[in-house]
């Protein structure tokens, strides 16, 4: 019996789709976190990803958290990949951004208004002060 | 199979997402034994929702999401301590 039988193709697709936002969504609050990691965003992660919505929401032994899963992993790698290629595409930044956040001085012409909010890092900053993805 | 890829793509997130930090922090044991927890707690999820083989494909993604994001690291450390090493950052 195929184990996609229970659950139908618009229910597959909604799954799918909870977890690509879920996914995106967790890599940008990860982005934009204001401190480094702790143990508790760790816990508060994987209440997101994995919580009691998911148990609730999918019913067992059908293929909705397999759907769930394939989301979460396009929605997470979807956004790194787009910074990537947005990184690799602009003029303005190069993949040593993602070493320490560096990127070349605003023209004359050009202005970032204060109210844009701003990645404290790239991607984290390690002990002894080298940022790393 | 979509059971499967499920559990590859879960499991290379939260791997992902756990390495983001290694070693955790100043209590790392204690961090390490939380994140273990925290790991058997979505693989006990994948058991009871789909069964044993997606519970253990999650976990082997998840080491491979985690080794994944600990290579990436290394690469980026790699050159930026290239660069030092040739005379600073290039800016």
């Amino acid at each position: 019996m195929p184990e996609s039988e229970n659950a139908s193709i618009l229910q597959l697709i909604g799954a799918g789709a909870f977890g690509a936002v879920v996914g995106w969504y967790v890599y940008y609050i990860n982005r934009y976190r204001g401190g480094d990691v702790q143990l508790a965003d760790l816990v508060t992660v994987i209440g997101a990803v994995g919580g009691g919505a998911v148990l609730a929401l999918f019913p067992a032994k059908t293929a909705l958290f397999g759907a769930y899963g394939i989301g979460l992993f396009g929605g997470f790698f979807g956004y790194f990949l787009v910074l990537l290629v947005l990184v690799r595409i602009s003029s303005s930044f190069s993949i040593d951004w993602f070493l320490d956040g560096r990127r070349r001085k605003l023209a004359d012409s050009e202005f970032i208004p204060a109210d844009i909010a701003s990645t404290v890092r790239p991607m984290e900053r390690d002990r002894g002060g080298v940022i790393s993805g | 199979m979509i059971a499967s890829l499920g559990s590859v793509g879960a499991g290379l997130v939260w791997g992902w997402l756990l390495g983001l930090r290694a070693p955790w922090g100043r209590r790392q044991a204690h961090s390490a034994a939380a994140a273990f927890a925290a790991s058997l707690l979505f693989a006990l999820e994948a058991l009871a929702l789909v069964d044993w083989r997606a519970a253990g494909i999650l976990l082997a993604s998840l080491a491979a999401g985690l080794l994944a994001r600990l290579g990436w690291r290394g690469a980026l450390k790699a050159r930026y301590g290239a660069e030092r090493s040739e005379g600073g950052l290039r800016a």
